[in-house]
């Protein structure tokens, strides 16, 4: 049974278990498998003639498909003491900042500090959408560090780290639908270092489902 | 942000310093492999493989210059990158090198994908390719001559074999 709030036990539990997924996981080297990604994109946008926007929409397709399906095997698999995922989850929707803090530690390790700041929750009565948001502010971007070829204008409707918006998007709509919780949760790039920002920020909103048919 | 700030974006170098769990490859990588075959069938979509690996490997050594003198230390020193499971042998008698891996991270754990003939790690060869080829204007050796080098991959975990195997052979002096 899911719980209706993390307890402070539960979230000490999550913060040592994050730190064995860690150490528990195959890992690559962070830039090689950025270099990898941003090789797909470029192959895409040879096939598609140039156009960015579309190559990144090519990438996306099927990528929140296979993220769901992962997402539904940590929930069950146990990875801590016979314990899975499902037992760090919960009904209470600010508890998902502290889940999607946990699992981008559980990507990369300490260094997920350095990369993303610490992700918010902000009620619907505070957001800009008005509905419930996360934001999750990005320090230093994998994605277009180091990209000097790419204009704003390239990007069409699309975020560069579109992929990684349909992924996270993918897996928390599986967690919500989980512990059924009836939200329509999206995700975007709310700030991006190539459209002249100047730091990167993802935002994850929850849309009432009853709203939105 | 405008392109001299570029560092302020984040810096590749320091991020060759860390580490990422493989799951995020699990969850887009068997779509890339499906995409690929579905539409443009398997010789094109191998082509299209090696063409990524061979791609990373130059947008890799923008940043990184390999310490090792000599292909088998290269080879050595790079697998480090990829994860920490390979066995690298010297063949000697037909002047190869035999990279093997249980634990490839485009064949370990992936999902099952029926794509006959396509191979998940692919891009690893194309990407010893493009190392060998890339390497040479950032550290040319004086007795070796990295261009003749040339990785195949001749068995995959996810194709059924029991390990993934990259053969890279020494073109010239074969």
């Amino acid at each position: 049974m899911v719980a209706k709030k993390l307890g402070w036990i539960k979230k000490a539990i999550g913060d040592v278990g994050k730190k064995l997924f860690f150490r528990q996981t195959d890992k690559i080297n962070m830039f090689l498998m950025i270099a990898i990604v941003q090789s797909v994109i470029e192959e895409y946008r040879i096939i598609h003639e140039g156009n960015l926007s579309r190559a990144l929409e090519t990438l996306a397709q099927g990528a929140g498909t296979g993220a769901s399906e992962i997402v539904a095997d940590l929930i069950e698999k146990p990875v801590m003491a016979g314990m899975g995922m499902k037992f760090l989850l919960s009904k209470h929707l600010p508890d998902v900042a502290l889940q999607i803090e946990w699992t981008l530690w559980s990507l990369a390790g300490k260094n997920a500090e350095k990369i993303f700041g610490k992700p918010m929750f902000i009620p619907a009565e505070n957001s800009t959408e008005g509905v419930p948001e996360v934001v999750i502010p990005i320090k230093q971007c994998v994605m277009c560090a180091a990209k000097t070829d790419i204009k704003p204008e390239d990007l069409g409707n699309h975020d560069y780290f579109h992929v990684i918006t349909e992924l996270a998007e993918a897996a928390i709509q599986h967690i919500q639908d989980y512990v059924e919780n009836r939200y329509r949760v999206l995700c975007r790039e709310t700030k991006c270092f190539l459209r002249g920002d100047d730091q990167g920020e993802l935002t994850v909103f929850f849309y009432p489902k009853d709203k939105t048919r | 942000m405008k392109n001299e700030n570029i560092l302020m974006r984040g810096d590749p170098k320091k991020f060759i310093k860390m580490e990422l769990s493989t799951l995020l490859a699990k969850m887009y990588y068997p779509t890339v492999l499906s995409n690929l075959f579905l539409n443009y069938g398997l010789e094109k979509a191998t082509e299209y493989l090696n063409s990524i690996g061979d791609r990373a490997a130059k947008y890799f050594l923008q940043y990184y210059q390999p310490k090792a003198d000599t292909p088998f230390k290269m080879v050595k020193e790079m697998s480090k990158f990829v994860g920490k499971s390979y066995e690298i042998k010297r063949n000697p008698k037909d002047r190869t090198y035999v990279v093997r891996t249980k634990k490839c991270p485009l064949c370990h754990d992936m999902p099952e994908l029926n794509l006959p003939g396509l191979k998940n790690c692919q891009p690893i060869s194309g990407f010893i390719n493009g190392f060998f080829k890339y390497v040479v204007p950032l550290k040319n050796p004086k007795l070796i001559n990295y261009k003749a080098y040339q990785g195949t991959i001749t068995k995959s975990v996810a194709s059924g074999d029991k390990y993934c195997e990259l053969v890279i052979k020494n073109m010239e002096e074969l």
